[in-house]
């Protein structure tokens, strides 16, 4: 490819981009990272869980997203939510919170580096801290419980997180959350073996249990031998998909990729 | 009544006779002279002969009390014909020494007509082989406390020939397996998992030569079935000119009862050959094992041991080695606090190191 060619590709390409960022509505036009598109929020409120939001996205280096919708249009929660994360544009790493106000559903949907944190462990601890506001109807503080939820959790992972390793999804590295589980794996397991082998070499006195040495060459003779096949059993199992984007995960993902590279979403949502 | 004993004497000197291992002669530790145990024995035989005819008969009903019933079964008394005192003994005892003169003292009757043994191993090794091995025993072992390995803890050093029944044997056998062989495959979106099930039998016959078991109360099974095996080809007929300078006993536990031990091995071993057979199968269970022992010929022998005996707070340790192989077991004192050290200083380093790894790549 010469050096025309390339000009060429990349004005065709950032036309595209500019393209579709003035078509995309919502965050990514807004920028925004809280989005009522039911009507919910005063403005007032709207504009300050938005700097909320923002200065923990900043802080964190994880977007922590909020959309409100009056329907999900028949869809899914979790095809709307992973959706709808694409759509709104919410950087790779990043929790998206969407609620429904017709179905009274809600949705956490993380992806990148935001679902190596928030696990099903940690979307429980949001829906904790979110949900019983947002259950009596207040809304504003409902989300502002959310993003600082979320704010917590980003700023120390470790002690929000379970005592078991969790590795990330997308392979690029392994990130382990009670690490001390395996330390003790991987330090008491040889010394153990270690000790059991040394105190083995103690004990020396032990009964004979078999003559074999007394066997003399020739001394064991097959006369009959016969190998009867019987039956045969099948039994079948279905493989379950595996995938860069999906692998092996529990939380409830529908498997999909997204739109974005470098991992998939899980997810994990309920009514209020 | 004191029984009658046999001191091998040199023929130049007079002196007593000791079997010396490593040349495998009878050696006088006066004029120096070794012979053939053959020789001895034969001259033996002639004085013995010689001196029937002439045996005096002793009066001794009426010195002392008599001895009760239990004292009578368990203990046998003996005079040294070296230097006249009294050797009181075990029941079983056929070889000793003396306990004043250290004189190496035989007691033929206790190993005559039925008790005859048929073969023996000669002594191969001395106590200096013997001490030298559980030095070497001792080595190696992290756990062993250190007072313990740092000092000369050999209260009792013994060389005992201890009888054996040496079984000879052959098992008829019919076993019965079920197994499965099993083999995958990918069809669609599904893996399929084919298990054939198999029903495998066997017939056959083992042959077993010589399975030792020890027919002495005395001696504990586990150490004299660790110090196995023995070299058959050095098995000897029976004499007692190898007898001189160890102890020796006579079983005290019959043919009879020592043959419960011996099947257990002859099955164990008759199953494990069988399943060898096996192969190319998963998931392999035995049915039924149909294992007759034929009637098998039993043979006596005395096999050489070195008994070593210490002794750790309060507690005696029994060493045992083979007097002709020089294999040395027996199980030895553990320091727990240095089990505890060395555990703390393998995990904990180890986990220093593991958690700084999981660090580095978990970022």
């Amino acid at each position: 490819m010469n050096f025309k060619m390339k000009r060429v590709t990349l004005f065709f390409i950032t036309a595209a981009l500019l393209f579709a960022a003035l078509a995309l509505p919502g965050l990514a036009a807004s920028g925004a990272l809280v989005t009522d598109e039911a009507g919910l929020l005063t403005e007032d409120e709207l504009r300050g869980l938005n700097e909320q939001a923002q200065a923990v996205s900043d802080q964190c280096g994880c977007d922590v997203a909020i959309l409100i919708v009056q329907s999900m249009g028949g869809q899914t929660r979790e095809n709307f939510t992973e959706d709808a994360y694409v759509r709104y544009g919410i950087a790779e790493d990043g929790v998206l919170l969407m609620v429904s106000i017709e179905a009274r559903d809600y949705y956490t949907l993380a992806h990148g580096e935001g679902d190596a944190i928030f696990s099903d462990y940690e979307k429980g601890q949001l829906e904790d801290a979110f949900v019983p506001a947002l259950s009596q109807g207040n809304y504003a503080e409902a989300f502002s419980d959310f993003i600082s939820a979320a704010k917590d959790i980003l700023a120390s992972p470790e002690e929000s997180a379970p005592v078991s390793p969790t590795v990330e999804s997308n392979g690029r590295s392994m990130s382990f959350r009670g690490g001390w589980l395996f330390v003790l794996l991987f330090s008491v397991g040889p010394a153990l073996i270690f000790c059991g082998v040394q105190l083995s070499k103690m004990k020396s006195a032990k009964p004979a249990r078999n003559a074999s040495n007394y066997i003399p060459e020739g001394g064991l003779r097959i006369t009959h031998r016969e190998d009867l096949y019987l039956y045969r059993t099948v039994t079948r199992r279905r493989i379950q998909q595996t995938n860069a984007s999906n692998s092996s995960r529990s939380g409830g993902s529908s498997g999909r990729s997204g739109g974005s590279s470098g991992g998939g979403f899980t997810g994990r949502g309920g009514k209020f | 009544m004191p029984n009658e004993t046999t001191v091998y004497q040199c023929p130049a000197c007079t002196g007593p006779l000791h079997f010396a291992g490593d040349t495998g002669k009878l050696q006088c530790d006066y004029c120096e002279n070794s012979y053939e145990p053959e020789t001895i024995a034969a001259l033996m035989a002639d004085k013995e002969c010689a001196a029937g005819a002439q045996q005096p008969e002793w009066a001794t009903e009426a010195a002392g009390s008599p001895w009760s019933e239990a004292e009578m079964a368990g203990l046998r008394v003996y005079n040294c014909p070296s230097c006249g005192a009294q050797v009181i003994c075990d029941a079983n005892t056929a070889a000793t020494s003396c306990a004043y003169c250290n004189n190496p003292t035989v007691m033929p009757q206790m190993l005559n007509g039925g008790l005859r043994p048929d073969y023996v191993i000669p002594f191969k090794l001395d106590n200096d082989a013997a001490k030298q091995a559980l030095a070497k025993h001792y080595k190696g072992k992290l756990f062993l406390p250190k007072e313990f390995a740092a000092q000369n803890r050999i209260e009792e050093i013994k060389g005992i020939y201890v009888p054996f029944w040496l079984f000879d044997c052959q098992a008829d056998a019919d076993v019965c397996y079920r197994a499965k062989k099993v083999h995958s495959y990918t069809s669609g979106n599904e893996q399929v998992t084919v298990t054939e099930h198999y029903r495998l039998t066997r017939g056959g016959d083992v042959t077993f030569q010589k399975i030792p078991v020890d027919g002495s109360k005395k001696m504990p099974d586990a150490h004299m079935d660790a110090i196995e095996p023995f070299d058959y080809n050095e098995l000897t007929p029976f004499s007692t000119a190898y007898l001189p300078g160890f102890l020796a006993d006579k079983y005290d536990v019959d043919a009879a009862e020592s043959a419960q031990r011996a099947n257990a091995r002859i099955r164990a071993s008759v199953e494990e050959s069988f399943a060898e057979t096996v192969s190319g199968y998963s998931g392999r269970t035995t049915e039924y094992a149909n294992i007759r022992l034929a009637q098998g010929e039993v043979k006596y022998a005395l096999l050489p041991v070195w008994m070593l005996n210490s002794s750790w707070k309060g507690k005696t340790l029994t060493f045992a080695m083979n007097g002709q192989t020089g294999k040395l077991i027996g199980d030895l004192p553990i320091s727990w606090p240095r089990v505890a050290a060395w555990f703390a200083g393998i995990a904990v380093p180890l986990a220093v190191v593991v958690k700084l790894i999981l660090m580095v790549i978990g970022g």
